[in-house]
């Protein structure tokens, strides 16, 4: 009842409004059938925002994934302070978004802790947010930054889980450190890499936060992406079917994406 | 004899009776009367909600069956907040309305106040006040105040420099002399920017641009609000943006990135802001020395106008109350409300009685107030205006191609000009 409730139903609503015009403040709808689909797909503001989130969820999905991997594998290791370092990099995970998107942006300030560091190693000061290439990548690495501890704690679980005699056994068969790596970790970790992909592109797509408080979606559209553009035009527009027909078009792409993923990264290797 | 059980009813019918002489025989003073309550929304300032609830409290006191519900929300989620109380048909009565008139009144959310407005009344009101709540020639709320920009200057800095602190209108720099000064007045060690001649408190904002343009006797939007194309884009427009621009990428006496309490700090030399910035300074940095002068000017004069105007919601089941309480709000309290608020006045008799309003600094801002005053598009399309022309402003002072930005923003403002402001 309290999923038809407040899941399915809400869903619906909002699929039926995407076949309307329907402008919040007034409580007239009018059907328009699947105009407002054909509206995001000729929108070329929409089309920025999609190959914006595309790219941001690439960039971070990737370096997000190959970062906890190495993180998890580090702290594997049986070194000094491993306790200290693994609460560390799982601190950012527990901190507002909010509180860090702010804190990042003055950061990234011309004249901000960041270009203070690049200024005593002789780098001269950087734009960041200010400039239409670096402020995607920016997002990204703030991003990664937050989000890299919990994916590292879950590469850690499974790297756990893996037997240790296998390892014996492959180092007594002549295996060296990379060759082990290699055929029995990676493929061993693969559940936990399709969990870790399919959650960091999930939640990727989802980006909205940075944008709204760091670069409201410039400079020039760099930062254009499709959550916030769909903020933009249900509550700042009055938008509400044009908004939920691209909603459900972002539904799709990461329904599709998600399917993707699982059918190429399946695993066929147990132990 | 009576029976024991034929008793007890006979009792609850005595007691019934009783009751229904005491109530129709009471006099109506004693029964009592039912309260009407009205909504009430405004933007939140803790000084202003102070200086509200104190009007408040005095309509109530002269409306005893009525009790004033006051809610206040902060600025950026106040519109968000009255669009979702309107869609989910639960509005305020009464309520703040600003530039953003024509989005509600297209949707019908506002009750016109034309006919509960006497002449006297609107004579009384100065022309500046009666461009935001009008939309379609109907008037949708009325004024509380007024308000406007100069520049502010530091004092000391421009002391030290020996540059004279103009005081009149007509003493108002002109670009060049305001770019000489500013350019003096930066100071850089190396790389890093000590002091910045010149910034601004709402930063690369259409309400602290807008006057640029217009003081080059450029357009943003055709006076019928229908079309960009030919206006955000024309020769005027660009020209003044460009020079907007120079101040940032060639002369670079304005930073890109706001400095938080920048002026009052000594970190800027000039800075443009409203007149309520005032009482801020005062209050936050009682010691700091600054003056106000005339906002520069181009071809002509021009500073944005505007203010928070009251409006009533069509869906309020007291109309007429809650236009006694707009009256009271704007006309019978309008001088007590401008004194404690420190907003401009927007009523004559209130300009006219009180002597400060023609004396330096106040006289800067009611001078510019009628005389240069300019206005943001009242269209249903403002909201898309005001993102579209932050972002041109912002990758402006980023040193874009101005002419590219403006054809594309125009372009773009002319589809949401043509859906009705959607």
């Amino acid at each position: 009842m309290g999923i038809l409730l407040f899941s399915l139903l809400p869903i619906l609503q909002a699929l039926r409004i995407s076949f309307f015009e329907y402008g919040l403040l007034s409580p007239e709808q009018t059907f328009i059938g699947a105009d407002n689909y054909a509206r995001a797909f000729a929108d070329p503001v929409f089309r920025i925002a999609l190959h914006n989130t595309i790219l941001f969820s690439a960039l971070l999905v990737v370096g997000q994934t190959l970062l906890a991997l190495l993180l998890a594998l580090l702290l594997k290791q049986e070194i000094r302070g491993r306790a200290f370092f693994r609460s560390a990099f799982f601190l950012p995970v527990v901190t507002s978004l909010v509180v860090i998107s702010t804190v990042w942006k003055l950061m990234y300030n011309s004249q901000g802790f960041i270009n203070g560091v690049l200024g005593t190693l002789g780098v001269g000061a950087q734009p960041f947010l200010a400039s239409s290439t670096q402020a995607l990548p920016s997002l990204v690495l703030m991003s990664v930054w937050k989000e890299v501890g919990f994916y590292m704690l879950i590469f850690l679980a499974g790297l756990q889980a893996i037997p240790g005699e296998l390892y014996e056994s492959a180092s007594i068969d002549g295996a060296n450190r990379w060759t082990s790596f290699w055929r029995i970790t990676l493929p061993l970790l693969r559940r936990a890499t399709v969990f870790v992909m399919v959650v960091g592109t999930i939640s990727a797509f989802k980006v909205f936060t940075p944008v709204y408080l760091m670069t409201d979606g410039g400079p020039a559209d760099s930062t254009m992406v499709i959550v916030f553009y769909i903020f933009r035009v249900a509550f700042r527009y009055f938008e509400m079917g044009f908004a939920s027909a691209m909603s459900f078009i972002l539904m799709g792409i990461v329904i599709v994406l998600t399917l993707l993923q699982f059918r190429l990264l399946r695993t066929t290797v147990e132990y | 004899m009576v029976s024991r059980s034929a008793r007890r009813p006979a009792r609850w019918l005595a007691l019934l009776i009783l009751v229904l002489v005491v109530v129709i025989g009471a006099p109506p003073g004693a029964i009592a009367q039912q309260k009407t309550t009205l909504r009430f929304w405004m933007s939140a300032d803790p000084a202003l909600e102070a200086a509200m609830d104190a009007l408040l409290r005095g309509f109530m006191r002269t409306h005893p069956n009525v009790t004033v519900q006051r809610d206040a929300f902060p600025f950026n989620e106040y519109h968000q907040k009255l669009t979702t109380a309107f869609a989910s048909g639960d509005p305020p009565d009464v309520f703040w309305m600003d530039v953003r008139t024509a989005i509600f009144a297209s949707a019908g959310s506002l009750l016109v106040l034309e006919k509960f407005l006497t002449p006297q009344n609107k004579a009384d009101i100065i022309a500046s006040g009666l461009i935001e709540p009008v939309w379609k020639s109907n008037l949708y709320g009325v004024p509380m105040h007024e308000l406007t920009e100069g520049l502010f200057v530091n004092r000391t800095i421009f002391e030290e420099a020996g540059i004279k602190i103009p005081q009149r209108l007509e003493e108002a720099w002109t670009w060049d002399e305001f770019v000489t000064i500013a350019r003096r007045l930066t100071r850089r060690t190396g790389e890093r920017t000590d002091v910045w001649g010149f910034g601004v408190l709402r930063h690369l904002s259409d309400w602290s641009i807008l006057p640029v343009i217009m003081q080059n006797n450029g357009a943003v939007i055709s006076p019928d609000l229908k079309k960009a194309t030919g206006y955000l884009n024309g020769p005027a427009t660009v020209e003044a943006m460009k020079w907007y621009q120079s101040l940032f990428t060639t002369h670079r006496v304005i930073s890109f990135d706001p400095i938080p309490d920048g002026f009052p700090t000594g970190k800027i030399a000039i800075f443009q802001a409203p007149s309520t910035y005032r009482a801020a300074l005062d209050a936050r940095f009682p010691d700091f020395k600054y003056a106000v002068v005339p906002m520069f000017k181009g071809k002509r004069c021009a500073v944005t106008a505007g203010g928070w105007n009251v409006s009533v919601a069509t869906r309020t089941k007291n109309r007429d109350l809650s236009w006694s309480l707009v009256d009271y709000l704007t006309r019978e309290r309008h001088a007590e409300w401008v004194r404690t608020s420190g907003y401009l006045p927007v009523r004559k008799s209130v300009l006219q009685r009180d002597p400060k309003f023609r004396q330096y600094p106040w006289g800067i801002f009611v001078d510019q107030l009628q005389q240069c005053q300019v206005h943001r598009p009242n269209t249903p399309a403002y909201n898309f205006f005001f993102d579209t022309f932050l972002a041109v402003a912002r990758d402006t002072a980023l040193g874009r191609d101005v002419q590219s930005l403006l054809d594309a923003a125009a372009a773009r403002l002319d589809v949401s000009l043509s859906r009705g402001g959607r």
